[in-house]
């Protein structure tokens, strides 16, 4: 997990260093740096890989946009994933989906779950996928970034307009919530698995 | 504590972002709760899923759409026609700018930052994204060397980020070894690594374990002599199958020492102090049992004991082979303090037991002295030597009073109620008052660090106190050098490296977990 996608480390820091240091960058190796992260990391909140292409168009255009206007104190890596969140979060909204509670894909309904072996017909990912899908939408990008980005809470926080004592509890209820979808998608229903009684 | 409680802060746990004591509070949990382990290794199992999702591209002609839609032509006008607003917060310097012909360049903002991070950089911060330069295996100079792991979870030596070695990024535990030269960890492929002061990986290993889909490291220890290391793995849909493993520096691979399932595991593993013999304690369906297992000893069986009421502490004698101490308590007969040798049989003889009406309520054990601290309910503080017996009186607190022994056996440190006291053969005095967090003792016993009205201070044993500039809030990590010389300190919002005297440098990374120094021979 160290390198991937063209240098970028685990926590993304690595990037964001050597695009900070360097004064060469232009929009489009930003472009050519940023586009498969925020490219998945959009497609994971919407779910929808040709809006996703939309929304990371968006994204980029607000980035450059913005970008001349901003000051020398920018973190480039949390700035721009901030705006793919709220261009993420705007086209949710706009699909009439209530962001703030868990959503299904109206589209893809999970009729293939029943099946014996789930894993067998759809595969890791596409349980990630629709485990992702059924949580919260702010949970899911705390996660996302956290995991699959590796922001540390500190950007986290920056990223999602946040306290850092918030993202704590984010991601506990993001961890939480993701494990019970996974484990049921995992098991082949399509409840999440009930809490063990505990002591 | 509840299950529920624990849940609530496994995430955070999980991310080593807990202060100390709450750290400890979830430790003491897992270590006896086969469910939240189970929930812990699928925290892990579900991250990892997470992280190594495969990345789709974007569409190839989404680049073209971008930098052909009118949108974007608009942009370049607009910064054609707008003054660039950035002020540089330093004279600017000379700096290089290399355009290739077809680029826009976005200079301005980034050639502010630059210059900031040239300002910030001679100001003797050493910048976060300073250190993710490109790194190389460092060949670290004789002496001691902080590890740290920074908020991208990487491990630094000395600052340098170290992507030489192919562990990766490591997850918990870490144990360093008793010669400061080699760090154990976890990496996220779920392998077992030995590193190197220089950075190098000398052991790699896959653990056994019963079940593939769920896993946990419990525990890790390296042997006395630093040669050998305990792997201790929890599997099984209920984490409840253990299996303790040996990996030796001088062979690849490692070996099954002992395998046993058990609802609640009470002490992990100890060495004795010759590096012969493993102890630790689980409950079996007769009840609480101790378990000590022979290391260099293909096939021999483990010396398997039961003990009475709740156990404590386990720890074993200084200067013996093959003697266990540890503390139980129960209803019935209040606190006892027993010593077991192993010889052909076991023989388990008490050597203390609480006064009528009251129990002991905190212990500490010295490896080194062999000597129990005992903070009884009733507030008393003493000492129980082993294997004599004999009780010394010491102080007078109160009942959560929390105790830490000096590494030379010679101190006791006392936290009551907020305030430090020291006890030793010159009586108890108060040193510190508004404490938050366990103070840490300098190797040599001499001096001790401890987080005092949110500022770091070195305490010294025959009187003095440095108060260093060093803001942390509540909590903070703490680590003295094996030499002594130099305190590390994770604070909130920086790591600092300080001596008694003062503070030598500070990084704007405060990492996560605890530092270790690694000493280079």
């Amino acid at each position: 997990m160290e390198q991937r996608d063209g240098g970028h480390d685990r926590r993304g820091n690595r990037r964001m260093a050597m695009v900070e240091l360097e004064s060469t960058w232009s929009f489009e190796r930003i472009y050519d740096e940023f586009k498969t992260p925020i490219f998945n990391y959009i497609y994971h909140l919407v779910g929808d890989r040709e809006q996703a292409d939309d929304l990371t168009q968006d994204t980029f255009l607000k980035a450059f946009k913005a970008l001349p206007k901003m000051d020398a104190s920018l973190k480039l890596s949390a700035w721009l994933y901030r705006i793919a969140t709220n261009t993420a979060y705007d086209a949710l909204r706009r699909r009439k989906l209530i962001v703030w509670l868990p959503w299904q894909d109206l589209d893809h309904e999970p009729a293939d779950l029943e099946s014996p072996d789930p894993q067998e017909t759809i595969g890791t990912t596409e349980l990630v996928r629709q485990a992702l899908r059924r949580m919260p939408a702010t949970y899911r990008a705390a996660l996302l970034l956290y995991t699959q980005e590796g922001f540390s809470y500190a950007e986290i926080a920056q990223t999602l307009n946040i306290a850092e004592s918030g993202v704590k509890m984010y991601l506990s209820r993001a961890r939480q919530a993701f494990r019970e979808h996974y484990r049921a998608l995992e098991a082949g229903t399509s409840q999440p698995v009930k809490k063990p009684s505990r002591s | 504590m509840k299950c529920e409680w624990v849940e609530e802060h496994l995430s955070a746990y999980h991310d080593r972002v807990l202060d100390p004591a709450t750290t400890d509070q979830v430790e003491h949990h897992l270590l006896g709760c086969g469910n939240c382990r189970a929930w812990l290794a699928d925290y892990e199992r579900l991250d990892n899923v997470l992280a190594t999702m495969p990345r789709e591209q974007p569409r190839p002609e989404l680049r073209a759409r971008i930098f052909a839609s009118p949108e974007f032509h608009e942009i370049l006008h607009a910064r054609a026609a707008v003054p660039p607003p950035v002020k540089p917060l330093v004279p600017a310097v000379p700096h290089p700018v290399h355009r290739a012909p077809s680029s826009i360049h976005v200079t301005r903002a980034l050639v502010g930052v630059a210059i900031l991070m040239i300002a910030l950089a001679s100001a003797s911060f050493v910048l976060r994204s300073l250190a993710a330069q490109p790194a190389v295996c460092p060949n670290p100079a004789a002496g001691d060397h902080l590890l740290t792991r920074a908020a991208d979870g990487s491990l630094l030596l000395d600052g340098q980020r170290l992507t030489c070695a192919p562990h990766a990024v490591p997850t918990a535990p870490f144990a360093l070894s008793p010669n400061g030269q080699w760090v154990a960890f976890v990496n996220q492929a779920g392998d077992v690594v030995a590193m190197h002061a220089n950075g190098r990986a000398a052991l790699t290993i896959r653990p056994h374990t019963a079940s593939a889909q769920f896993t946990h490291i419990a525990a890790l220890s390296w042997s006395p002599g630093s040669d050998q290391l305990m792997t201790l793995t929890s599997s099984g849909a209920d984490a409840s199958a253990f299996q303790v493993e040996i990996s030796s520096l001088a062979s690849t691979g490692s070996r099954i020492l002992d395998s046993f399932t058990t609802d609640a595991l009470l002490a992990a593993p100890r060495w004795s102090p010759d590096g012969v013999f493993l102890a630790y304690a689980l409950t079996t369906a007769n009840g609480a049992t101790i378990r000590a297992v022979r290391v260099n000893q293909n096939g021999s069986l483990p010396v398997q004991f039961p003990i009475i009421g709740t156990l404590g502490d386990l720890a074993w004698l200084p200067g013996t082979a093959d003697t266990l101490t540890y503390a139980t308590e129960s209803p019935a007969t209040g606190t006892s303090i027993t010593i077991a040798q192993m010889s052909s049989r076991v023989v388990v003889e008490p050597i203390y037991q609480s006064p009528a009406a009251l129990t002991v309520t905190m212990t500490d054990y010295n490896a080194l002295t062999g000597a129990w601290a005992l903070t009884l309910s009733d507030g008393t503080i003493a000492s129980v030597a082993t294997p004599t017996g004999i009780v010394n009186p010491l102080a007078q607190l109160d009942a959560s009073t929390q105790l830490f022994w000096s590494p030379d056996g010679t101190t006791l440190a006392a936290l009551s109620q907020g305030s430090l006291w020291l006890i030793s053969s010159n009586g108890a005095h108060p040193v510190a008052t508004n404490v938050t967090g366990d103070p840490v003792w300098n190797p040599s016993g001499t001096a001790l660090a401890v987080v005092s009205a949110g500022t770091v201070r070195v305490i010294q044993v025959t009187g003095g106190m440095v108060a260093l500039p060093i803001t942390v809030g509540s909590s903070a990590h703490i680590a003295w050098s094996a030499d002594g010389q130099h305190l590390a300190v994770l604070g909130q919002d920086h790591t600092f490296i300080a001596t008694a005297a003062g503070v030598l440098s500070a990084t704007n990374d405060p990492g996560v977990g605890a530092p270790l120094w690694m000493v280079e021979p």
